[in-house]
């Protein structure tokens, strides 16, 4: 890389408005007396001079103010720029122990990835294989878990009475309920922790008086953190990522050669489709798995990579894109009749997950990002400054990422390698994103066909609505209703009494668990998490937030220390901050975005797949194409033909669809509904 | 429906930036042509617009002139297909500003040109992040 260095110095943290706390973490008692841990040693950064030029321009210019308060031709410079500053600041090696990684079993590592994620990196095999460990956006030393009692303070169940209890729904009027399904289907393809452990003694959180939780007493089982090594010594806990860390479509696919074995079988036979598809049923419904992948039982709940959490919204897209692969599939037996069913399907799958790793660039981003800005930054992302149609008809200008974006240009890892992090984890908690209601309407005249609440949607439940609702009215019905928006009071109640699914009439509230996950787990509170990642830090709640009844709610909750706001609560307060908060037409926080933007660039810059072997001589040329010429807008219009007039004037299809106008339509039927979508 | 989320509300946005941008930028493209052929058929009296002296400058204003109708027709592309050619729209728009500095140093009769170079530059620019900014947000 040309003008590259070995290290990066900027010229320091941005100087805070408040002094940072003298302790490595003054909230939480756990990192106190604790040894400072080794740091391991950094990798060679590697930053060219341009860029290096405006990291510091851009510390310099978010001293006056936030980047989305300059105007355009500033703005989107400093979004690179802060992200060149993260790439060298904010990324944390965790793994000390790097896991062994298994035999490829005679796949072609160089064109194909394996099950589990392993041999994307060809050098270090192990890098983002499911089991690798969650890295850090933050130094090791400030994400030492918090203990009792810091653990429990404020109470999370106080905050997710007092903070975060939906009144009144809250709407997104510009997106609709797909985008909110699309983003736990991606975040099902990049991470999940381990089950609770069941060994340890659970986290009791206290009920504040007067609560009317059941059975008087909340427990949660404590996140089993990975199996600590002599190296380990010194260091907070890390744990490991039981799915790929790469963005491969593993949610579809599976994690291991097992659950890979388990979607690829035809459901109507139970053997295994040696033709490279995905089991599908007659109907062009996910097959019934009964149980979630790590083994509840659930009656009805459909097949997938990962099935937990269910919704229907992501049974819609698990079918969109089983359907979507066995479309590639035949497509590719077209143009490669010599093919085998195992090359089809491994060509498939890269395919089917770049088309997802595009429209999540290209779509989906930019639809929550919904400001000229926001639209640039992530299209130059993917096309470079060059644009797309510069892209495909001419090819990449250089190996730069910001002329032709990341794909095709060499893979980096940047200071360490790549993982997924707890704190991308942390400001994915989104649920706020979820409606609590949801009614089922017939496309061609609007009419309510069934209703249904959270609970009756979730789970095996949705296999039912799908019984009781043709495919394209429900994918009609996500599509026209909206989502909730990211800010406090509007927390999904059906989530915050939740039955658990392997035992009923035991509940939890995943509102206090999402405050008590980030806690357990060391990720910084709001101030301190802000401090790292170059961004103001507020010194009062009016700082905070720009609502005064917030401002009061906040200041009482957290008994007027500013230090101890939560990251999610201070994410969903700073919705109503001008100045410091949300960027204009963003559905998240800045705090947020700025993660997402280094996350969101090294998810492609590390995976060989969408860096130096992103070619048609790796996809296939019929593959490659197929990747430039798609998008959610063509899928759709594949598998629900029928629905093209709802969403043809949509800009976005995450934007809210054209509703049916009464009177025009002829009954549909769920067994009518004729299934289009390529071969089972 | 907020009629920015919807694909022809904003195309149509964009096609009239784009519209607005084409019908100046023609205007531009047609001015500069006229002065390039001005300076090559009529040197001398190009020159003493511009308040210099005949006959030591005309084999510079003929050149100058050359340059001017060469860049105006490299600028063609550019009109016709002015988001997908964005670069050398760019490039010519930087130029144009070059050209601007270089005539307000030189002074004289060249000021006045600098003055009308520079004000259709500027409202050229100005367009242009127009149209850039509906065609962005005309995108998914
Ligand atoms: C019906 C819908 C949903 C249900 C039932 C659900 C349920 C859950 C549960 C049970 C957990 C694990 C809690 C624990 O740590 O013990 C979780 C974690 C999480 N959820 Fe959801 N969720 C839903 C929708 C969403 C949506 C729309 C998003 C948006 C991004 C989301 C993002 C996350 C994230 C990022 C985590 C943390 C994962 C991890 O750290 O392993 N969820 N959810």
């Amino acid at each position: 890389m040309k003008g590259a260095v070995e290290s990066l110095d900027l010229g320091g943290p941005l100087p805070q408005s408040d002094p940072p706390p003298s302790e490595p973490r003054d909230i939480g008692s756990a990192s106190a007396g604790r040894a400072r841990p080794s740091a391991p040693a950094p990798q060679p950064v590697r930053i060219p001079a341009t860029e290096r030029l405006v990291g510091w321009l851009t510390l310099r210019a978010s001293r006056i103010q936030a980047w989305h308060r300059w105007p355009f031709l500033i703005a989107v410079p400093m979004v690179v720029g802060h992200r060149t500053l993260m790439r060298v600041r904010n990324l944390t090696d965790t793994q000390t122990v790097p896991p062994p990684a298994p035999d490829p079993a005679g796949l072609d590592v160089r064109a194909a990835r394996t099950a589990d994620g392993s041999f994307n990196d060809l050098a270090k095999p192990w890098m983002g294989m499911a089991g690798a460990r969650f890295g850090r956006n933050m130094p090791l030393d400030q994400t030492f878990g918090e203990a009792p009692p810091t653990l429990f303070e404020p109470s999370p169940r106080l905050i997710s009475n007092r903070l975060l209890a939906r009144g009144a729904f809250q709407e997104v009027p510009y997106l609709n309920v797909l985008a909110a399904a699309w983003i736990q289907f991606m975040v099902h393809d990049w991470l999940s922790h381990e089950s609770g452990d069941k060994t340890a003694a659970p986290h009791e959180i206290p009920l504040p008086p007067g609560d009317d939780w059941p059975e008087g007493r909340m427990t949660v089982l404590p996140t089993k953190p990975d199996r600590r090594s002599a190296a380990d010594r010194g260091r907070p806990e890390a744990y490991a990522n039981v799915e790929t860390s790469w963005w491969d479509g593993s949610q579809i696919y599976g994690s291991s050669l097992e659950r890979q074995r388990a979607v690829r079988t035809d459901p109507e036979t139970g053997r295994f489709l040696t033709d490279g598809t995905l089991g599908l049923t007659r109907e062009g419904l996910l097959p019934l798995a009964h149980r979630t992948a790590r083994g509840k039982p659930d009656e009805n709940l459909e097949l997938a990579g990962v099935n937990g959490n269910w919704w229907i919204g992501l049974s819609v897209l698990h079918t969109l894109f089983a359907r979507e692969h066995n479309a590639i599939v035949d497509h590719l037996r077209a143009a490669y009749p010599d093919g085998s069913g195992e090359w089809l399907f491994q060509k498939a799958r890269l395919v089917n997950a770049a088309l997802t790793a595009k429209i999540h660039t290209v779509e989906w981003t930019p639809a929550l990002m919904n400001s000229p800005e926001g639209r640039m930054v992530m299209r130059g992302n993917f096309w470079g400054l060059l644009g797309e149609q510069y892209r495909r008809a001419f090819g990449r200008v250089g190996t730069g990422e910001i002329l032709s974006g990341i794909p095709g240009s060499p893979a980096e890892h940047h200071a360490a390698p790549y993982a997924m992090t707890e704190e991308f984890a942390a400001v994915y908690r989104m649920h706020s994103l979820m409606p609590d209601a949801f009614s089922f309407r017939r496309h061609a005249d609007d009419v309510e066909l069934l209703r249904r609440d959270l609970a009756k949607v979730a789970g095996g439940q949705a296999r039912e609505v799908h019984d009781r609702v043709a495919f394209d009215d429900v994918v009609y019905s996500l599509a026209t209703a909206k989502p909730g928006a990211l800010v406090l009071h509007n927390y999904p109640n059906g989530l915050r009494r939740l039955d658990r699914l392997d035992a009923s009439g035991v509940y939890f509230d995943m509102a206090a668990i999402d405050i008590l996950r980030d806690r357990e787990r060391g990720v910084p509170r709001y101030c301190a998490f802000r401090r790292h990642i170059d961004a103001h830090v507020p010194r009062t709640f009016a700082e905070l937030t720009d609502d005064p009844v917030w401002q009061a709610q906040l200041h009482e909750v957290y008994g007027g220390d500013i230090e101890k706001v939560d990251l999610l609560i201070g994410t969903l307060a700073e919705s109503r901050s001008a100045r410091y908060g949300s960027p204009p037409g963003f559905g998240f926080s800045d705090t947020a975005f700025r993660i997402f933007i280094l996350m969101a660039s090294r998810r492609l810059k590390s995976d060989r797949f969408y860096t130096e072997d992103f070619r048609p001589e790796i996809y296939t040329p019929a593959g490659f194409a197929w990747v430039q010429d798609n998008s959610l807008r063509t899928v759709l219009e594949r598998h629900c033909p029928a629905l093209h007039s709802a969403f043809a004037d949509a800009r976005n299809v995450f934007f809210p669809w054209r509703k049916g106008e009464a009177g025009t339509g002829a009954p549909s039927n769920p067994r009518e509904a004729p299934f289009v979508g390529g071969s089972r | 429906m907020n009629k920015t989320l919807s694909l022809a509300w904003t195309r149509a946005q964009a096609l009239s930036r784009r519209w607005d941008f084409q019908r100046l930028f023609l205007l531009v493209l047609t001015l500069d042509a006229l002065c390039g052929a001005a300076a090559l058929a009529e040197p001398a009296s190009t020159a003493s617009l511009l308040g210099l002296e005949a006959g030591s400058a005309t084999g510079w204003i003929q050149a100058l002139g050359g340059l001017l109708l060469l860049a105006a027709g490299l600028q063609l592309p550019g009109l016709s297909d002015p988001v997908g050619r964005r670069w050398g729209n760019l490039a010519g728009l930087l130029g144009r500003l070059v050209l601007c500095v270089l005539c307000l140093f030189l002074g004289g009769g060249f000021a006045l040109l600098a003055l009308v170079q520079g004000g259709l530059s500027l409202a050229l620019a100005v367009l242009y992040f127009q149209l850039f900014r509906a065609e962005l947000m005309s995108c998914p």
